[in-house]
């Protein structure tokens, strides 16, 4: 066998390892869906159904609904979300840091160095944005 | 049966014809830069699960470097085509044509 | 603890320093020429340090982990890139006085697309090449919708970014599928695997996925469309740079991938490149005939260009790679030349950009018929512009390396003949004809005058004394 097999196979018994570990939360997963499932099945079949107006009504927390639930949101909502994802995705790069952090640091502190280099732009980039407005609504 | 390394492959070839196929075929420029993203994800999908088989984890740290580009290109594509659509009140590509030749 | 070197990083962090720091002097200072000047000045530093390095350095060098290979080849790209920058950032000052909005951004943005360009000439690792390639994207397509209310720049903007994306997709997963055989997104180590894989139909999948990802970046035909939507659209400054540079930095990686990585299977590839050089420089050439709007006849001027720059590759060999170097920037230099010399023509309503606006120019601004009849010359290919001797380069380099291809040579100068009748043309009309409509000039802008003169200067020197460039490029293969 030479050492690539190895490799592999070592890696297939690795995942089948970890799907097995994963069984009791499907299963949980299946009888959670399947309690609600019959729950709403046997209420929709036994309950008696009386419907009148205010029953049909839209419940808005016991206040008079008012409009449609389409609103137009404001434009300003969908900026600061895209500011949101952009700042948001980049902490994906935290958690493979924070992983090899502790292994590197014994050799100097270049890898707390490099992050702070990466949040500075970062912030850089943050105030940017601030300075020309793009957080303020109105 | 568990999936196998082909499985994941075939999964995202599928999704890459899909999303090459929805931008040839689809005239709504939202449409086809969301099936734009769906190749990207497709090539995610693949370098995860070369990565897994071949035990190489660089594939996976791909892959964040991929959605953080991908975030970065919807945050621009979106405020470009926001920007066609207050000009001309359409996104259909057919109809945004003003330069021949 | 990957080894960094920070010595050879130099050029990059300079360019990246500018960056930001045209951010910060963007949001403390008003006067918005102290951007274009931060700007200026970070471009010199880098294409002089780039330049020190160039000539201390023999060996190729692996640096950031094996992230990147600082070599005589990335270093000359940097000094095409910079150039390029500078000359850019000169002819856009005027443009961008005239727009009063977001003129620092656009500084900044140009700075950031060098930094993608020279990421992408000088990476080791395939997603380093995609990331390089993004980011000079993405500051890309904004950079061409940058009048967001000018229809044809927003317009421009738009089908940039969607086929732009649309090739990034596909260039992404060529790179995973070459990743799932080669078991490395490693440039260099791909070239020891090809007798293993090189048969395998996924990793051919992956290279063909990365000819038509490049394809579309660099404008070949057929995947040519958004180019001259583009060039028309966007602001003429920004034009010239997407002509330039970015072209430069996609053919920086093509050859670095395809003359050195998979050279070892030149066979399976060399034909479907030969043909898209050929149908590169005709149908640009061809369709450049009947252009009347002069930014459109550029951009088919530029693909017709992109076609001779990848003549060189079927050499793929270290003649070839540098041949097409020293293409490349004369190349950017002559073609944002004649964008500067469009921009100086502007007249009191708008940019002149109908090839019969040119009537009569020639005696009515001789400065300016000078200028553009010398970059038509040297676009054309006549000696004893640079662009003569730079054609001849990439035609002799790849006539040597494979004879059998001598039709591919052959069909090159017939292209480089029809394309003199459409540079001609508009020294004619520059000369010989007579204006229907008198035209109110505004006078010479200092910076684009700077500029263009710059651009003169570089294709004469190139011209008369090549040597010294040619020793700049004189790479050995496996840079």
């Amino acid at each position: 066998m030479t050492t690539e097999d190895m490799v592999k196979t070592s890696a297939r018994s690795k995942t089948e390892d970890m799907l097995n570990e994963y069984i009791p939360i499907l299963i949980l997963t299946i009888t959670a869906a399947l309690f609600a499932a019959i729950n709403l099945v046997l209420s929709h079949l036994l309950g008696p159904r009386k419907s009148s107006r205010s029953k049909l009504s839209v419940y808005e927390s016991g206040m008079k609904p008012r409009g449609d639930a389409r609103h137009r949101f404001s434009i300003k909502f969908y900026l600061i979300a895209m500011v949101f994802i952009i700042f948001d995705i980049e902490v994906v790069f935290l958690y493979p840091w924070a992983l090899i952090f502790r292994q590197y640091v014994a050799a100097g502190p270049f890898i707390l160095i490099e992050m702070l280099v990466f949040i500075g732009i970062l912030v850089l980039g943050y105030i940017y944005v601030w300075k020309k407005g793009g957080l303020t609504w109105d | 049966m568990h999936p196998s390394l082909t499985h994941y492959i075939g999964l995202s070839v599928i999704l890459f014809c899909i999303g090459i196929v929805g931008v040839l075929v689809r005239r709504n420029a939202i449409v086809i830069f969301m099936s734009i993203e769906l190749m990207l994800n497709a090539a995610n999908l693949a370098f995860v699960a070369f990565s897994t088989h071949l035990g190489d984890t660089s594939g996976q740290i791909f892959v964040f470097f991929v959605m953080a580009v991908a975030a970065a290109e919807v945050a621009i594509g979106l405020a470009i085509l926001v920007n066609v659509f207050n000009i001309r009140r359409s996104i259909h590509v057919d109809e945004i044509d003003s330069m021949k030749g | 603890m990957p080894e960094i070197r920070w010595e050879l990083l130099t050029p990059i962090l300079i360019m990246t320093g500018t960056a930001l720091l045209a951010l910060v002097v963007d949001l403390v200072v008003r006067s918005k020429k102290t951007v274009a000047g931060v700007a200026c000045l970070g471009t010199l530093a880098m294409s002089a340090s780039s330049y020190l390095l160039l000539s201390g350095l023999v060996e190729p060098q692996n640096v950031f982990g094996e992230m990147m290979l600082v070599s005589r080849y990335s270093l000359f790209f940097n000094m095409i890139f910079g150039a390029s920058t500078l000359l850019v950032i000169l002819i856009s000052i005027r443009t961008m006085e005239r727009a009063h909005q977001h003129q620092g951004e656009y500084y900044m943005l140009i700075l950031l697309a060098t930094v993608g360009m020279m990421l992408m000439a000088s990476a080791n690792e395939l997603i380093m090449v995609f990331l390089g390639l993004e980011l000079m994207s993405l500051c890309l397509y904004v950079l061409a919708g940058f009048f967001p209310r000018d229809l044809a720049s927003n317009e421009a903007g738009m089908k940039y970014l969607l086929l732009g994306a649309f090739a990034s997709g596909l260039f992404l997963y060529g790179i995973a599928l070459i990743y799932g055989n080669v078991g490395s997104t490693n440039i260099t180590e791909i070239a020891p695997q090809l007798p293993r894989i090189g048969e395998s139909p996924f990793f051919l999948v992956g290279v063909v996925l990365l000819i038509v990802g490049f394809g579309f970046k660099v404008a070949l035909v057929p995947f040519h469309q958004w180019a001259p939507d583009v060039y028309e659209g966007a602001p003429t400054p920004v034009a010239a740079f997407i002509s330039a540079g970015p072209k430069a930095a996609g053919f920086a990686a093509f050859f670095r991938i395809f003359a050195d990585a998979l050279n070892g299977i030149s066979g399976e590839w060399l034909m479907l490149v030969a043909i898209l050089a050929a149908l590169t420089m005709t149908v640009g050439n061809v369709i450049a005939l009947v252009q009347s709007n002069i930014k459109r006849m550029l951009a088919y001027s530029s693909i017709a260009h992109a076609g001779y720059v990848l003549v060189a590759l079927t050499a793929a060999n270290g003649d070839g790679v540098s041949s097409a170097m020293f293409y490349l920037f004369v190349y950017c230099i002559m073609n944002i030349g004649a964008f500067g010399t469009v921009i100086l023509a502007e007249t009191k309503d708008s940019e002149t950009v109908q090839i019969r606006s040119y009537a009569g120019i020639g005696f009515r601004r001789p400065l300016l018929g000078l200028l553009m009849t010398l970059f038509m010359l040297s676009l054309a290919g006549f000696p004893p512009t640079a662009g003569f001797i730079a054609k001849l380069n990439v035609f002799k380099s790849a006539l040597q390396a494979h004879p059998q291809l001598a039709w591919l040579i052959v069909l090159a100068v017939l292209n480089a003949v029809v394309s003199a009748y459409y540079y001609l043309r508009l020294v004619v009309f520059m000369y010989m004809r007579e204006p229907s409509e008198p035209l109110r000039f505004l006078p010479y802008n200092s910076w684009s005058l700077v500029a263009v003169l710059l651009s003169m200067i570089g294709v004469l020197l190139i011209g008369i004394l090549p040597s010294f460039l040619m020793e700049q490029t004189s790479v050995q293969l496996f840079m």
